[in-house]
């Protein structure tokens, strides 16, 4: 199971509650269902010479948020 | 219901859009169906506005794919071995991110963004793709899934590709919303 909270107020806080992550930025909780994986990325924090990506969610666009659950 | 579209204006919740299908007859109040990509911008909004696109499927269920484009209006230029395209007027990228753009024979060809000498930022392939226009991918697949990310090019595209679960898309500008 899972759940996002995509915090919108602009601050940009994820809470999430899925499957096992690989996660650059946010929140992970580690009683994950093995067989999911999901993904959340703040890119309002990456530079442009920092590339996060993760099946299918890639933060490609600098300094804004790009934010993600998939497996 | 096979599947359903619902394409949401942010602020209101007003339902801009909706195409939902079953066996034997489609219902749509914009011109997409399901195996055809929902266009939710054809041109590059000429205000100071951030845009971004929420897709998500929040309940479990079958198998589904969903993905977003986001496009550029750009022209290549191809060197004989690499095609290029610089996306710098469209804001700041990272170095790496995957890009993609069809070819010639009308396969997907899978480059990066390259930062060149004097700071461009270039969208670059391997082989000629200059008669087409590249673009950024993301996808969500699984039961369920969430996505939010931003647009910046000049047309967004969404589409379920696998499945057939309804799928709820806002395109919307960021700001207190967000």
């Amino acid at each position: 199971m899972f759940r996002v909270i995509f915090d919108r107020n602009g601050t940009g806080v994820f809470d999430m509650n899925v499957g096992e992550t690989d996660i650059n930025q946010g929140t992970a909780d580690p009683s994950f269902e093995a067989l999911e994986t999901a993904v959340i990325y703040d890119g309002s924090q990456n530079s442009d010479t920092v590339f996060y990506g993760f099946n299918g969610v890639n933060a490609c666009v600098a300094s804004r948020i790009t934010s993600g659950v998939t497996r | 219901m096979r599947s359903s579209f619902r394409v949401m204006d942010a602020k209101s919740g007003e339902i801009l859009g909706r195409v939902s299908r079953t066996g034997d007859e489609e219902v749509s109040r914009l011109s997409f169906s399901h195996n055809d990509p929902v266009q939710l911008r054809s041109s590059l909004p000429q205000d100071d506005e951030k845009y971004r696109i929420e897709l998500w499927v929040g309940e479990e269920g079958s198998e589904f794919k969903a993905v977003i484009v986001d496009m550029f209006n750009v022209v290549g230029s191809y060197d004989g071995a690499r095609t290029s395209y610089d996306i710098s007027s469209y804001g700041t990228f990272i170095e790496d991110a995957p890009v993609f753009c069809l070819n010639d024979a009308g396969e997907v060809v899978e480059g990066v963004i390259e930062i060149s000498g004097g700071g461009a930022y270039l969208c670059v392939f391997d082989e000629d793709t200059t008669g087409n226009e590249p673009y950024f991918m993301y996808f969500t697949e699984g039961s369920k899934g969430f996505l939010s990310v931003p647009v910046v090019g000049d047309v967004a595209v969404v589409q379920q590709e696998e499945g057939e679960r309804e799928v709820t898309v806002r395109y919307f500008t960021e700001g207190d919303d967000v």
